[in-house]
């Protein structure tokens, strides 16, 4: 090995060696305990389309693409759409680097922060449990489909939450439940989705939403205010993966065996927890000076190369340019559609969306937008409860004392039913986004998260990687802006309007 | 053994139409209209689909990669649409009416049939997996 970082010493937890017996090379990253070096598994042969990209999608293809984008081209004109360009091809950018130290580990970007400096990993933990917990993303999918079925949303976003629970709890392997779930969902809303534009919509309408993408710079005088401008922040923030999502992605893919997350058993389901294997101390690394070892490493690199540009953005774009498509088309027919968005809520704005696009292309339409609506908050709510007990499970595991006794499945189980009960005591008698008095500094605390991982990003490869496989410049100074990017804007809005994201 | 290989393709491309035929009639179309949507939607995008599969499972089309099937239905989505968009008129006029901008009509559908491809691909290989995964176990 060539690095002088990665250096052969005897594990510190490993048994007294015998006479002659060969010492385990190790890869020291930060305080924690170092790596033992494994094989790399083979990249898959060909181009794939099923992967952990799908918990990525269904978690980032949400209100940010159905909602506020589109309407903010009915404020603002399409040409407002070169922020969403930028945010969700930073989101890419993010995604392919959340991917290397995880691919190259088998760790979560939780334990890669905890390697830099355990507090930060600290402050995600307590971000997830403040931001995360709150079943406000729930009620637009239910008042969706109370729109379409009569039912009561409470009623059925209740009967989800139970439903989630036991579904999870039963699954022998809890990612690959959910990897077929959302797949058919996510295809179904792709494919429908394509229908629909084809349908609806027009060349010119396609023209200008995406030649509105490469207006480079503008912002109109009225985006500039303490109305609006908190807005297009929480709009950026919202393009593609939102808040911790992006950090939560590093656990899926480990689970989904790619790269050094082949050396990791599976989360189990609490009804199989029994059959876990045990769960190692921390990741493994490969030999990065061994040439076959880095050709298997480009093949992955590619392999999430084709995942985050195709499935992560081609999809994400695709269901923005067509929902802002059907926006252009029911503004067109029925032109009150705009005062209707700019005045109303979230959940009247919808409605009013809905009721725009019925007088466009007639019901249909308008039950296909809430139908959409529904099933977009069914895949963020089933990514979202297994995504948020996932990550805090890894946490607690490594690094509370006495937490490894109950197995990471137990753990997984313990935040999930823990979320589900207190989802539906808040559903039924609380504030569903959280307490008013504390929303800012919720929407805050996720924006500012994502800020702070672009941060923790570049210190996580740049600093516990060796350096075969670090970033290039271009990548660190992209994700580095990021990083200006999201906290520039938060702050701005803050300082200059006194409000944080809306 | 093609009809088989013809079967994720060409149960992708029926869903699209039934799930456009089946918004139809949740919300109070009438049956015949919602059925004809099935048809004349879900009927040419399921011919195609269905070739498509068997052109991947034969080899003709290489497996695992995105540009061919793209490029598949970058012809195939608008020509489907076509159709859809024919035999509608036809229905309902009793004559061959063709979009007003025939041009602007394929070229939007074109870029649109980007979407599909990438939906199509992603449910495609799904069933089809399912699909190899049921008959290597009954082989058994």
């Amino acid at each position: 090995m060539d690095d002088p970082n990665l250096v052969a010493r005897a594990e510190v937890a490993s048994p007294p060696r015998k006479a002659g017996e060969r010492e385990e090379r190790v890869w020291p990253a930060g305080r924690l305990e170092a790596m033992p070096i494994r094989k790399l598994p083979d990249a898959p042969p060909s181009i794939h389309l099923l992967g952990p990209t799908v918990f990525l999608v269904a978690l980032g293809v949400g209100m940010g693409e159905a909602y506020m984008w589109p309407r903010l081209v009915l404020l603002f004109g399409p040409d407002i759409r070169w922020l969403f360009l930028i945010g969700v091809t930073l989101q890419a950018v993010v995604m392919l680097e959340m991917a290397r130290y995880a691919m190259a580990t088998g760790e979560s970007i939780f334990f890669g922060a905890a390697r830099v400096f355990k507090p930060i990993m600290w402050f995600f933990f307590v971000v997830a449990m403040a931001v995360y917990i709150w079943p406000g993303h729930l009620s637009a999918g239910a008042a969706a489909l109370e729109r379409i079925t009569g039912i009561p949303w409470a009623v059925s976003a209740c009967v989800g939450l139970v439903l989630v629970g036991v579904l999870f709890s039963l699954a022998k392997v809890i990612y690959n439940l959910l990897e077929n779930l959302l797949s058919i969902l996510i295809g179904v809303l792709v494919v429908s989705t394509a229908v629909v534009a084809a349908m609806v919509g027009t060349w010119q309408d396609l023209v200008t939403t995406v030649t509105g993408m490469f207006q480079f710079g503008y912002l109109p005088a009225e985006a500039m205010s303490a109305t609006w401008f908190p807005v297009i922040v929480g709009s950026i923030a919202f393009a593609g993966p939102s808040g911790m999502q992006q950090m939560w992605y590093t656990l899926h893919l480990r689970d989904s065996g790619a790269g050094m997350g082949a050396h990791i058993p599976k989360v189990r389901g609490l009804r199989h927890a029994g059959e876990e294997e045990e769960m190692p101390s921390r990741g493994f690394m490969f030999d990065t000076s061994d040439p076959a070892e880095m050709a298997k490493w480009k093949g992955w690199r590619r392999w999430v190369t084709f995942d985050a540009l195709l499935l992560f953005w081609g999809i994400t774009m695709l269901v923005t340019v067509s929902f802002t498509v059907l926006a252009q088309a029911a503004n067109r027919e029925s032109p009150d559609v705009k005062a209707l968005i700019e005045a109303g809520e979230r959940e009247a704005a919808l409605n009013g969306m809905s009721d725009a696009f019925a007088s466009a292309g007639g019901p249909v339409l308008g039950a296909v937008f809430l139908g959409f609506i529904a099933l977009i908050g069914l895949n963020a709510t089933l990514g979202l409860f297994d995504s948020f007990s996932r990550g805090q499970a890894d946490m607690a595991y490594h690094f509370v004392r006495g937490a490894k006794r109950f197995g990471m499945s137990h753990l997984y189980a313990g935040f999930l039913w823990g979320v589900i009960t207190f989802g539906i005591v808040i559903l039924l008698w609380g504030p569903a986004d959280g307490p008013g008095a504390i929303l800012d500094v919720l929407a805050f605390l996720s924006t500012f998260a994502m800020g702070a991982y672009c941060v923790v990003l570049l210190l996580v490869n740049n600093r516990m990687l060796p350096k075969p496989i670090r970033p290039r410049l271009v990548t660190n100074v992209i994700i580095g802006l990021g990083a200006v990017f999201y906290l520039g804007m938060l702050f701005y809005s803050l300082v200059r309007f006194g409000v944080v994201v809306d | 053994m093609e009809t088989v290989r013809a079967v994720p393709g060409a149960a992708v491309g029926l869903a699209a139409g039934v799930v456009a035929g089946g918004l139809a009639a949740l919300v109070g179309q009438p049956l015949p209209w919602a059925a004809l949507t099935v048809l004349a939607l879900g009927v040419p995008l399921a011919v195609l689909g269905g070739g498509l599969g068997v052109l991947l499972a034969s080899g003709r089309l290489s497996r695992g990669r995105f540009a061919p099937v793209a490029l598949f239905w970058l012809a195939g989505f608008p020509l489907a649409r076509l159709v859809h968009e024919l035999t509608v008129g036809l229905v309902l006029t009793g004559q061959v009416r063709f979009p007003p901008d025939l041009a602007g009509f394929l070229a939007y559908q074109g870029i649109v049939s980007l979407g599909w491809a990438i939906g199509f691909l992603w449910l495609h290989e799904r069933i089809a997996l399912r699909l190899r995964v049921r008959a290597a176990t009954t082989s058994r």
